[in-house]
């Protein structure tokens, strides 16, 4: 019994002398001049959260005086806004956190983000680095919707684009040119993308000629490819009742009517993946699930033409601070520092994001990140007068988003005429807009 | 054993400080209930002062507060009088007291934070922590061992003679100990248990010593409390032996009750209060009265469309007559979630039933049958609807590719036109069948369970009574139709209503049979009462008409649950 007793004292004693000597924190981070900081951001797979959690600690280590924890904010069943949502109403949201594009306007007119501008000014820090889309969503007062100098609500953290995933041994078999060809020589337009849907299509067995989906940006594409939008010149109010906007529509209706198509709604990534979808609509993050290809060759290429050029959204998403935070200049040290080319750079040859930066580094390095072989398709699609995804600020965007697409769908399910849809559809969102 | 009882006693014998503690509170136990009081004055002007922070809480909680202090003023009175009614009320203002002192420290420390900390320590530690629990199950497994040895084997002392079996198993034993050891010290060094005591203590004072503050005073209420469920308190009091059994019951069933009340009727009531106020979430409620409940269950009729009132939008005509609704997304979620009803209960239950009573025969197989039908219960919604969501899709699809087999077949058997071999039935993306690829996944992950609960049922079943039938020149069917059915009525009702209640708060199958689309798609042919609150709530951030959603779903449930219940009553009493 004694010598039990001697042995866990021993023990005991050895313990916390070791605990003594041991790091300050769990993650090695024990500099007590270090502000303590949380952030969170969506991956959008696994090796992203993990270079994210890597890329957070090397932050750290570098010993700027940042002492950082980060949070892969999203779970299955959670979407990441749910759960940040709850998180602020808790108090519990981090001091630095990720919002899409659209969710900018409503988390600052709630006053739960900061206005950083003040932070930005005391460092060299110039929105022209940036995107102008994004930034001019950025840079909004949100008493009057317009930009202004004096209003920094966060920093991009990438951008996105769409493009046509394209089976090449599907186009081919179609016996129809190439659409990067086409798309080189100018002909790439809605005449040529009808064409080569039918004549996938035709080949029978199943194959569709593209896939899209059923959420907002999918149908938009068209909208404001044949020269309409979403809303009016300064957002405050539906534009999708235009003769253009409904245009647009009408043209993707039909593709849909003559069976062109994957039907409206349905995940046509498996299709693709399966060999039986010449073309998909997608962004920049569905790379990595297209680089697991093996039985067919695949690229990609920039969206057809419609009657107004270019048109293709940039999405994106930005880094913002809490408005609760205690450290706002520490917060804006890591925004900095989250956004730099180097971490930029590292994300982006996971190959689901391109930098948000505009600079001919960062443009030249994603150009390597292949497959796909034409990276140049997003580039141009960014390039060439894109629709920035746009948060509403005289509204609410996720009514607007619901409304929008109930309308849209029962256009598409042949549920109701254009005409019924184009005389009720700016009615039926009325009550998304202040 | 015997020397933790002498142990004990002898602590009970030296136990000064707590008899102290039982004399002192028996004499003055007024006055800290009396300073009780004006701690919790000072909690209400706190709160007061924070008006403009905490909104309109400020005053309910205000209201709360002084109703705690009336309570704990009477019960100084009622014990300076020698009352015994002033120590039950004395007892729950300290627990109150425990409770809100303590969630006040644990909210100005941000002890919260420290969670965090912990369970990055406990990730960092996790391999100490696995060497510690082998060698913990190395130690047992060895000591168990020793345990089962000739006792003769063991009582050699002399480990020279011992032989070499015993020498190799006790070898074993140091090693689970030492492993043990090694394990607990790394675990430590790891886990860090000392830093984090560290952290915790001084986030009571920096950067707000009022978490100090409150901390001590949780834990004199701690004191006070047990002083007053002491002996002597009762003695002081004259309490008689029912009172005493009275205060013990309801000692026992206090956990419960504060945790009914904490985590279950508190959410309840509060989504109840909300459902009043227009509130975003986040910033401050606006109080509307009924009128969430108007906006969304308001129905109008009308001659026709156009003499619908402005604000009222048509759902359905009848008999000539326009009706129109305020919410018509509320009644289109309702409307879906009665034919969704109507549709995968009755298949939930059915095929439930026939698949126990042919495991119930016994065949070859039917024990595996039994696991495997019951899979689907386990595993996790989510998963299984992603796995649904591909098998559904129309043109890669297996359901559709068995459909187009099946055809193939039919095909090669029937005369006239040939069935389509090729099918795209656009099972998630057609209004037409939306819904019934939900009740299919529905149904799929519920009969299992179900038909557990039916084999159950008819292993409870009296065999004399199939043998009465059968003797009577009954029939299989006869038989099953005029015993089984009858003798499963319970077991059919708890299934039914159980299956009801799950089947009215759909949510989380189409959650992810839409994703990413809207909620409800295609054009809400899918949108379900939970799914219309969740849509209302953390997209649209309407978190009031949300919750009166969620009241009015209540309430329907309820309903459904009630008649079921007369039903059986009813059938319960006509048998």
């Amino acid at each position: 019994m004694r010598k039990t007793t001697k042995v866990v004292a021993i023990g005991l004693g050895l313990t916390m002398i070791l605990t003594g000597c041991a790091p300050a924190s769990p993650d090695g981070s024990g500099s007590t001049e270090a502000v303590s900081l949380t952030w969170m951001t969506r991956p959008d797979n696994q090796a992203e959260a993990d270079v994210y959690a890597s890329i957070s600690d090397d932050i750290t280590a570098k010993g700027i005086g940042l002492d950082l924890t980060y949070v892969a904010g999203s779970s299955e069943g959670s979407p990441y806004q749910d759960k940040l949502k709850t998180d602020i109403a808790a108090g519990t949201a981090p001091d630095v956190f990720w919002l899409p594009g659209t969710d900018i306007a409503d988390f600052a007119k709630a006053g739960l983000i900061m206005n950083i501008r003040e932070e930005a000014a005391k460092t060299e820090h110039s929105d022209a680095d940036f995107y102008a889309g994004p930034m001019e969503s950025l840079t909004v007062d949100p008493d009057t919707g317009a930009t202004s100098p004096d209003f920094l609500w966060g920093v991009p953290r990438d951008v996105s684009t769409f493009a046509l995933y394209m089976n090449l041994d599907l186009i081919q078999a179609a016996g129809v040119d190439d659409p990067r060809e086409l798309a080189a020589a100018g002909n790439w337009d809605w005449d040529a993308f009808e064409a080569t849907s039918k004549a996938i299509t035709d080949l029978g067995d199943g194959n569709k000629g593209f896939g899209a989906g059923g959420w907002w940006a999918n149908w938009g594409y068209f909208v404001h490819s044949a020269g309409g939008g979403f809303f009016n010149e300064d957002r405050t109010a539906c534009a999708l009742d235009s003769d253009e906007s409904v245009a647009g529509l009408e043209y993707l209706k039909g593709l849909y009517d003559n069976g062109y198509g994957v039907p409206f709604g349905e995940d046509a990534e498996p299709g693709f993946k399966a060999g039986q979808v010449g073309m998909f609509i997608n962004g920049r993050w569905a790379t990595p699930g297209a680089r697991e290809i093996t039985d067919f060759a695949w690229d990609v290429v920039e969206l057809p033409t419609g009657a107004s050029e270019g048109r293709n959204w940039q999405f994106w998403g930005a880094y913002v601070v809490n408005a609760k935070t205690e450290n706002p200049a520490a917060a804006w040290k890591l925004i900095q520092e989250l956004t730099s080319a180097d971490v930029q750079g590292q994300i982006s040859e996971l190959g689901a994001n391109i930098p948000s930066r505009v600079s001919a580094d960062a443009t030249e390095k994603f150009l390597t990140f292949s497959p796909p072989a034409n990276n140049q398709a997003f580039l141009n699609g960014i390039a060439n007068n894109p629709v920035a995804e746009g948060p509403l600020w005289n509204g609410n965007w996720p009514a607007f988003d619901k409304a929008a697409g109930d309308g849209v769908t029962a256009l598409f399910t042949g549920d109701r005429t254009l005409e019924d849809f184009q005389a009720n559809i700016c009615t039926e969102t009325a009550g998304a807009f202040n | 054993m015997k020397n933790l009882e002498i142990f004990l006693e002898r602590i009970r014998k030296n136990d000064w400080l707590s008899r102290t503690i039982d004399k002192v509170a028996v004499s003055y136990v007024w006055i800290w209930q009396a300073f009780l009081s004006l701690a919790f004055l000072a909690a209400g002007i706190s709160i007061l002062g924070l008006q403009q922070d905490l909104g309109w809480i400020a005053l309910p909680a205000f209201a709360g507060i002084v109703v705690l202090i009336f309570f704990q003023a009477a019960s100084v009175l009622l014990l300076r009088k020698g009352n015994y009614r002033g120590r039950s009320i004395a007892i729950i203002g300290n627990v109150i007291a425990i409770a809100l002192f303590s969630f006040m420290a644990f909210q100005i420390s941000n002890m919260i934070s420290l969670f965090d900390i912990m369970s990055q320590s406990f990730f960092n530690s996790f391999l100490g922590l696995l060497v510690l629990l082998s060698g913990v199950a190395w130690w047992v497994v060895a000591v168990r061992v020793i345990r089962r040895l000739d006792p003769e084997d063991l009582s050699i002392t002399n480990k020279a003679d011992r032989s070499f079996q015993i020498k190799v198993i006790y070898f074993f034993k140091r090693v689970g100990q030492v492993l043990t050891l090694v394990g607990s010290i790394f675990f430590l060094v790891q886990f860090n248990p000392f830093w984090m005591i560290g952290i915790a203590f001084s986030s009571l004072f920096f950067p707000n010593p009022l978490a100090f503050l409150c901390v001590g005073l949780a834990f004199f209420a701690s004191i006070q409390l047990r002083a007053l469920l002491s002996p002597s308190v009762s003695l002081k009091l004259k309490a008689t032996q029912s009172e005493e059994e009275r205060l013990t019951g309801w000692l026992f069933v206090s956990p419960s009750i504060i945790g009914f009340l904490a985590f279950l009727a508190g959410p309840l009531v509060y989504s109840f209060v909300m459902s009043f106020f227009k509130w975003d979430g986040i910033n401050t409620p606006t109080f509307i009265g009924l009128k969430n409940y108007s906006d969304t269950l308001g129905l109008e009729f009308a001659a026709s469309r156009e003499s619908l009132s402005t604000g009222y939008f048509q759902i359905a005509e009848l008999f000539g007559m326009s009706i129109g609704a305020i919410d018509p997304l509320f009644w289109k979620a309702i409307t879906n979630i009665m034919i969704f009803l109507l549709t995968a209960v009755p298949l939930s239950v059915v095929i439930a039933l026939i698949l126990a009573t042919l495991i119930e025969q016994r065949l070859p197989g039917s024990k595996v049958f039994r696991a495997v039908f019951f899979i689907p219960s386990v595993a996790g919604v989510i998963g299984v609807t992603l796995i649904w969501k591909q098998m559904l899709n129309s043109s890669v699809g297996f359901i559709n590719y068995a459909v187009g087999e099946m055809f193939a077949i039919f095909n090669f058997f029937l005369p006239g036109d040939p069935l389509p071999t090729r099918v795209e039935i656009a099972w998630l993306s057609s209004e037409q069948f939306a819904l019934a690829a939900v009740v299919i996944v529905f149904v799929w992950s519920q009969f299992g369970f179900n038909t557990v609960l039916y084999i159950a049922g008819l292993q409870s079943v009296s065999k004399e009574l199939y043998e009465a039938a059968e003797l009577d020149g009954a029939t299989s069917f006869q038989r099953f139709w005029n015993v089984t059915i009858p003798a499963l009525r319970p077991t059919t009702f708890f299934i039914t209503a159980t299956t009801v209640i799950l089947a009215l708060q759909l949510f989380d199958i189409v959650f992810a049979l839409n994703s990413p689309n809207v909620v409800g798609f295609p054009n809400n042919a899918t949108l379900t009462p939970v799914v219309y609150l969740y849509q209302l709530g953390f997209q649209q951030n309407s978190f009031g008409k949300a919750s009166a959603v969620a009241w009015i779903l209540f309430a329907i449930i309820f309903v459904f649950t009630l008649l079921q219940f007369n039903r059986q009553r009813q059938q319960a009493e006509g048998n």
